[in-house]
This record gives C-alpha cells, structure tokens and sequence, in this order.
C-alpha cells in the first residue's frame, strides 16, 4: 500500500511586537521576557507542535501557548481555526519574524500527516531528529535529543505504538490515550535517532495493515463453543 | 522554491502516479544511484546520511591523507570525460535526418574554432544564408531553431520530443512557425542573423548549455522578440535546465510558447515577460 | 610617440604606449580575439624589449582610456601619490623589475611604491616577468587585513569556502558548509553565489550562514555574491552580512555592463561599514577576471592584462578584505588552456599584491577550455608557493550551480600539508578547539561534516 503526503496549511498568521499587558498576564506569559507574540493557526495540530518546537531552535522565542481544538479540522469554528492555536513569545519582534519563518518553512518541507494512496487513517509517525526547548521538555528528554512523535486514530495509533515498541530500542516516554481533543491517540518516544526511524516505520506498516485488514480480530476460532 | 522532503523511512511507500514520471519516458540513462558516504567511522551516520541527501554536492567523500580516494578521483576522472566529450561532440547525422529542418551552419569551420571565436558562432555561413534564402520559410512570427550550442549531446537528448512540443505549444496559441532550422556550431546570437535574414517577428533557439562535471545533456532556450543583430542578452528571454533530471521539454514548450505569446502581443521581451 | 626595435635584423614599429603594451603580453586567446595581441614570438620579444625601456612616468601619462572619459581612470589617477611617484617617474620598467627582484628590496619597500604605481606600469612590469619571477615576487609582498579574523599573514593560507547549491537550498547549503569546515576551509569567508537573484534569498541564505557561524562561534565571514544593490537591501532588511561583495572590472564601460559605478560602489562600502555585523575595517570583496572588459565590449583596444591590473587600480580605493579573480571561468576564447589560465592567475596574483590588495585566486577551468584536473593542481601549488592568500574551497572541486572546477577541500588542505601552511590564527585556534586540527595538521575527526551535529540546528 502507498502513501501520500498531506501537506499542512497554516490558516493565519499574525503578530502582536507589543501584546496588551494584561492580556499576557491572562495568558500567563512572562510580561517581562515575552512582550511580542507570534500567533499560527494550522489545520494539523501535532504538525504545528513540531513546527512551534523547531522555531525555539532558530531564533530566541519559547512556546507561550499551543492548544488543539475539540473534534479537529473537519469541525473548525471559522475559516481561520484549523485545529490548533499556537503562540510563540519573544523580548523583540525581529526575533518573532524569524522564528515564524522558520515554522513554515519546516511544514513546507519536512512536517506532514500521511495517509493511504486512494483515501483512509491519516497518521503522523514523525521522528525529529533534534527537539527544541519546547518538545524536549514535554517529552521529559534532554533538549536536542531526538524525539520519535507518532499519532494516528484510536485502533491504529494503538496498534502503531506496539509495533514501533517493540521494533527497536525506544521508549514511551508520554503517551496520549485516545480520545485526544481531536479524536487520535499516539505518543513521544525516545531512543536514538536511527531507533526511532526504525520503530517510526514500524508505526507506519502497522497503520497501514489496520487500514488494509481493520476486522482481522474476527477470526473463527479453531474450536468453536456455539 | 521548497520541495517537501520525505524521510528515508518512509521513500518507499510514497505513491507517485505515472504520468507524472519524468525519467521513465526518456531514452536517457538512469540518474546515478544516491552516493554512499566515504566516511570512515563517521561522528554520526545518521545525520551523515541526511547532509548527503541535503546536496547533489560531492560531500562526505571521505579521504585518504588530504587526498581524494582512489574510487572518488576515478569517478572525477570520468565525469570530467563526459562533460569533455559533450563539448567536443557533434550533432549526429541521423538526428540531422530524422529531424525535418533546414540545416544550417555558422562561420566557424569547426569545434575548436567554435570554441575560441563566438562571434564567428554568432553569424551564418555564406552558404548557408544562401540556402536559408531559398528554403527557410519568411515572415513567420516565430522562427524554431534547434542547435548544438556548447553540448550537442543536450539536443540529441532533448530535440526530438522538445520540437513537437515546442511546435504544437506555438500553433494552439496561433503563432504561425514555418519550417524549423537545425543550425551547427551555433552560439544563442545566431538566432537573432536568421531571424533578422527571414523577417521573423521572433525567433526561438534550443541549444547546450556548458557542461558541468558528468552532465552534457542540459538544454537551454532563449526567445528573442523584433530580432536585432547582436541584441542583448537583457532583451531575451531565456528558460534553462531542460534535461531528463530538470524540466521536462512540455513544460518548457508551454513556458516559451505563453512567453512568446505575450512578448509578440506587447512588441517586445526581456524583463517585461516576466 | 612612435618605437622601432630590431631583433636579428628584422624591425618592428609599435605607434602608441598601448600597442606596446598589448604586443609584450604573453600570448593568450583574448587578446588574439581582439586583435591586440602581437602577430609572432619575435613581434612579442621586440614589444618586450621596447616595454623594459619605456618610463614609469610615460606610462602614467598613457592611460588606457583618457582621464575625461572613463571613472576607473580618474579613480587611479586621483589616487596616486605624487611625492611617492616622483621617486619612481623616471624609472624604466626594466628598472623596476630588477629593483623589486633584489634581494635587498624587502616587501616593505616595494609596497611603499606599489600603492602609487600606475596600472599601465604594473601589467607592463608582470609582461617582463617570467612566471617564477611573479611568485619570488608575489612572496616578498605580505598584504594583511582584518575583518572579523586576520587574513594574508607569513605561513598561512586561508580558503573561500564556496557552498554552492543549484535550487539555494539552505540545508544543501549548510551541508556543504559543514563538509568544507571539517577539512579546514572557510576561513577567508564562507561565501554563496545564489542561483536566484532575490533579496529574500540573499537574506534567508546570510541569516542561515551566520545561524551556523553563531552556533559553533566560527571566526569567519558570510557573504551572499548577488549584486551589490540585493545585498545593500538585505542590509537594510537587518540581514546579518560580514562582506560586500561585487564583480567590478578595469573601465568605467565594462563596470557599467555589471550595473556598477564608483559611486554605488561608495555608497556600498560606507553601508556595509555602517550596517554590516564585521569588526572590519577591511569589509568589501572584489572577483574580476581577465576578459571581462572585452566580453563587455568595453575594453578600448587595450589588452586584457592591462584591464585587469586597471581593476585592481580601482579595488584598492576601497580596502578589500577579498579580492581573486576568477581566472579560468570566462572560456577559452578569452584563456585558451592551462598554460594561459595558469600564466594569468600567476600575473594577476603579483598584479593585485603589488596594488597592495589582499590577493586570491580562483584557479579554476571550465569544461569546454583545453585544461583538466592536473592543470588546475599545477597552478594552485604556483600560487601557494606564491604565498596567495586564499583560493576556493568547492566538495571535489565540482561546483553544480556554476558548472566549472575549481579548488576542492581536500587539495587546500593538501596545500597546507605540502607548504607546512596553516589557518588564519584565529580559525587555527577554532579548529584546534574543535578537535579537528592539531600541531599544525588536521586530525583524524577532519573530513566528517557530521561533527557539526551539535543541538539546534536543522
């Protein structure tokens, strides 16, 4: 089975050089280290996540805010939503600019959702090769370190997980049971990075074979009792 | 312009539909299979295998002492070969043949005076404006010219699909093209004494570009509106890198036939094309 | 003025200072093209003997192209010392050219007048010199300058290391970037020509080099060889540029052809010293190369050699960091073959150090001129012993943008090995820091671009 790349589409995009003070405070950001905001919104939520992590490598910004919405793209509340609203806070606006940049770059060329040539789960078995400030602190890992972030829908992201454990030498170091706000379930590995390629694939080939045989659990028994 | 990139992991598996495969419906060789890195013991193999793939650059080599290894100096060797015989090569006489176009040389008497004098390379032949008089067709708007330029492989390569394409993109755009030159020892400016000569209101001329290392098979295009004798370069137009690897010669033939189009509406090209 | 010369009973007229000029110069393609170039040896012999008695100040006086008429000349004349001058007016070429060679004249002393030398005298002087007399010479010419490191000291060669990439890639570049660091290049600068001329690829590619350079506190240089204007506006976008750099060549016509004058030429270097992020003072880059002015049509019946000695003229007005020609990167219509292309990177190197420029060379070849690989070598280890002060860095020596071959990696670091050269001091030190060179030569870690894998970086 083939797959096709699904790229991610950033639906807005904006700054604040100098945010409202107390709109930073009611945002619990640090008034005095953030005072300028860059806002994205997408419509792949964990492809903005990596995209806000990447950022905090290129330029002097932290993630302030990163939230998905409920029930995902499909159910946006405006054009503009997508499925996420990420907010990266910096002391100067030029620094917003470049990390910016390079959050659209990163979904322009190296950050995308999967899916089965001819339709089926979309699925995210990203592996990252060195996290930024942001994902290495959620993972619990050591910033710089790689990071393996897969995600697909409930069963497959289930069975994803399986597979891509026991395929190399990773570890489940978060793990998101399904539902998540946007109905997929997945996971942060950690290992070396040629590890989290390996089980990065793994993920994929199972996702695949739950696309290719979703009812192979319904086997008749060898020895049926009614 | 950015192209998303796919990790190694996952090359496999993408789908890509036919009839979008450039390669498979050439009669080229096959692109050289991805280089394996020469580094011994590298620091970090994975993210040595990433740089590689990152550029067609020769990196990560590896060494002997400061020198190349005996494998890598070879392969120069041999690419270098390429590019010289592309250089050297002449337009074979069965593309000449299958090809339906008025022949033409330039003033030059052969490849190595080509090579030291362009302005030779920039006029025809006395024969040869004698021959276009009788049998090249006047007053088109678009005069086609196929030549070797600096690779004449380039063209052997890429002629034969690029002059349908090129022919018919002109015609469903209603620019009349007459019967097309296949010039010799051409350089671009030849294009502007034939069509100066025939009375074109445009002219269009393929031809090889200098070869790179193991290359010899990349096509430019250069289109020139109201030709001048020695017009400059800054008032052509030019769409380059047609090459099995590179642009397909339908795509370039829609770029030149719609840049062609719209410079013979607004009178001239260059810069205002685009 | 009119000269008559005999060599073994035949005679030979030369009506003007430039035909004399044209006729002594080696022979190569260009200046056949042009029709300046002498008709025989023996032609080309008696134009030398002619030359050797010609005066410092009659060459003065017999610019290539009349002061009123053309910038570069007026650049020149302007800029010459008349006290230095008048020390040297009277001397013949002849002269000079025994004085520069003795070895009780130090570098000192010839850069002293080197400044305030006419450029008709200086190519008139590399016409009597034999290619081992341009690299005695050349050595005993120290010229060193400072941007963010110290480049052209005794015992040290420096490298551009030129990362090209044929879509500017910024990944492909910065892996070639990290290839060229792990063999000791990039010293000079890390310098790209952009296959797209945009303002927004020259700021992203200047920004993504000076990322790196930040990272690993590289003492280096960036610089993006687009045209001067694109990278006057990248300066005032608040892109991070160490060198400015442009192509320029030896009259005011040609220079036009490039879309350059003196006057953006000043304006270029005070915005690069206002804005730029070098320490400086030394913040410009030249490349130029014999051929240019005649391929622009603008060369006024004057031979090649003489064009590009009026370039470094007009270089030297604004203190460069950088200036090499690119020597064999025109064609062969202009250098036929390795014997021209390595005789005119040799004259160019001693041209431009006698200019009191910081001289490089790309010692390259293009693939439709009758030169391969072992020329190419052959003139690198010239300009080595030369003392030149930095040639190109290239992966192989294969450059897929530009299509030509040029210095590789591996051979600066062969050069340094061959001539016991080493780094600037200050990327020396870098290195030694990073593990990959040590008492003078690189360590086993050279040559894997993946140490530079360090966190932060894509």
């Amino acid at each position: 089975m083939r797959i096709v790349p699904l790229a991610p589409k950033i639906l807005a995009c904006r700054e604040l050089p100098a945010a409202d003070a107390s709109l930073l405070r009611a945002l619990g950001i640090d008034i005095d280290r953030f005072g300028s905001l860059g806002l994205l919104t997408c419509d792949q939520d964990d492809s903005l996540y990596v995209a806000l992590d990447h950022a905090t490598k290129f330029a002097e910004v932290e993630v302030q805010f990163a939230k998905s919405f409920y029930a995902g793209s499909a159910h946006a509340s405006g054009p503009f939503s997508g499925e996420i609203l990420g907010i990266l806070g910096a002391s100067e606006p030029d620094s917003i600019q470049e990390a910016l940049i390079a959050a659209a770059r990163a979904l322009e060329e190296d950050i995308c959702f999967y899916e089965p040539e001819g339709g089926g789960p979309a699925f995210f078995p990203h592996v990252i090769g060195e996290t930024g400030r942001y994902l290495s602190a959620q993972a619990g890992i050591e910033a710089g370190a790689p990071m393996g972030y897969f995600i697909a829908p409930p069963i497959e992201s289930t069975i994803g997980l399986d597979a891509a454990l026991k395929s190399a030498d990773v570890k489940l170091v978060r793990h998101f049971a399904p539902p998540t706000e946007t109905n997929f379930g997945g996971g942060y590995l950690s290992g070396e990075l040629h590890a989290l390629e390996a089980a990065a694939r793994a993920f994929t080939d199972a996702v695949l074979d739950v696309a290719d045989k979703p009812m192979a659990g319904m086997r008749r028994p060898s020895h049926m009792r009614w | 312009m950015s192209q998303r990139r796919i990790p190694a992991f996952l090359e496999d598996l993408i789908a890509t539909p036919d009839s979008k495969r450039l390669v498979s419906a050439y009669d080229a060789p096959a692109p050289p299979a991805h280089p394996t890195p020469g580094v011994e013991a590298p620091h970090n193999p994975a993210f040595l295998e990433r740089l590689m793939k990152a550029t067609p650059s020769r990196v990560a080599t590896g060494r002997t002492g400061t020198r190349y290894r005996t494998a890598t100096y070879l392969t120069l060797r041999g690419d270098h070969a390429i590019a010289k015989d592309a250089v050297e090569a002449e337009i074979s006489d069965e593309l000449a043949a299958t090809l339906d176009c008025v022949h033409v040389v330039s003033r030059c008497s052969d490849r190595a005076h080509y090579l030291l004098h362009p302005n030779e390379g920039r006029r025809l032949s006395d024969e040869s404006r004698r021959r276009l008089e009788q049998e090249g067709t006047r007053d088109v708007d678009v005069q086609v010219i196929l030549a070797d330029g600096l690779a004449a492989p380039a063209l052997q390569i890429n002629g034969p699909r690029l002059l349908p394409a090129l022919t018919e993109a002109l015609r469903a755009r209603g620019i009349s093209t007459g019967r097309p030159i296949l010039a010799k020892m051409a350089r671009v400016g030849l294009q502007d004494d034939i069509g100066v000569l025939l009375g074109a209101r445009a002219t269009v001329i393929c031809l090889g570009e200098r070869p790179g290392l193991g290359t010899g098979d990349s096509l430019s295009i250069y289109l020139a509106i109201g030709p001048k004798l020695d017009q400059d370069n800054a008032e052509k137009n030019c769409i380059s890198n047609i090459r099995p690897q590179g642009l397909s010669p339908e795509a370039a033939a829609d770029g030149a036939a719609d840049l062609l189009r719209r410079g013979l509406d607004l009178g001239r090209g260059g810069l205002d094309l685009v | 003025m009119v000269w008559t010369q005999s060599l073994h009973g035949e005679h030979f007229t030369f009506s003007s200072v430039k035909q004399v000029l044209a006729r002594a110069s080696e022979a190569r393609s260009g200046d056949e093209q042009a029709g300046v170039a002498a008709a025989s040896m023996r032609e080309r012999a008696a134009a030398k003997l002619v030359l050797a008695e010609i005066t410092l100040r009659t060459l003065r006086e017999s610019p290539s192209v009349p002061y009123e008429q053309d910038e570069v000349t007026r650049v020149i004349e302007d800029g010459i010392d008349d006290r230095i001058f008048a020390r040297v007016a009277g001397w013949s070429v002849a002269e000079l050219r025994n004085w520069i060679l003795d070895d009780d004249t130090s570098g000192e002393d010839i850069a002293r007048v080197g400044r305030a030398l006419p450029p008709e005298g200086v190519a008139g002087l590399a016409s009597l010199m034999s290619n081992l007399d341009l690299v005695l010479a050349a050595r005993k010419l120290r010229v060193v300058v400072r941007c963010n490191a110290t480049l052209g000291l005794p015992g040290r060669i420096s490298s551009r290391l030129q990362p090209n990439h044929p879509t500017d890639d910024v990944a492909g570049i910065l892996a070639a970037v990290r290839d060229g660091l792990s063999f000791g290049n990039g010293d000079a600068v890390i310098g790209v020509n952009p296959a797209t001329e945009s303002v927004d690829n020259v700021v992203a590619i200047l920004r993504a080099v000076k990322g790196l350079m930040r990272r690993y506190l590289v003492p280096t240089q960036n610089c993006v060889l687009a045209h001067v204007t694109l990278q006057m506006k990248a300066l005032e976008r608040g892109a991070p540029l160490d060198l400015m750099f442009q192509s320029i060549a030896g009259s005011e016509g040609a220079n036009r052809n490039f879309g350059v004058t003196v006057a953006l030429l000043d304006e270029a270097l005070d915005m690069a010293r206002r804005l730029g992020t070098a320490k400086g003072p030394n913040v410009m880059y030249f490349e130029t190369g014999q051929g240019t002015a005649l391929s622009a049509n603008a060369h006024h019946g004057t031979d090649q050699l003489t064009m590009e000695a009026r370039a470094y003229g007009l270089a030297r007005r604004y203190e460069p960091f950088l200036l090499n020609s690119v020597v064999g990167f025109i064609g062969p219509e202009y250098l036929y073959d390795g014997k021209q292309i390595t005789r005119a990177g040799l004259e160019d190197h001693f041209m431009g150090k006698l200019s009191g420029i910081s001289m490089g060379c790309d010692a390259c070849y293009t693939n439709h001129a009758v030169a391969d690989q072992n020329d190419q070598e052959n003139l690198e280890m010239l300009l080595a012993a030369a003392g030149v002060n930095y040639l190109m860095g290239i992966p192989l020596g294969d450059d897929l943008m530009l299509n030509y071959n040029t210095t590789s990696f591996h051979n600066n670091a062969a050069l340094r090995q061959v001539f016991g050269y080493r780094p600037t001091p200050e990327f020396e030190a870098w290195l030694e820091r990073m593990g990959l060179w040590r008492q003078g030569r690189l360590t086993s870690k050279a040559g894997d671009p993946s140490v530079f894998d360090a966190r932060g970086l894509a």
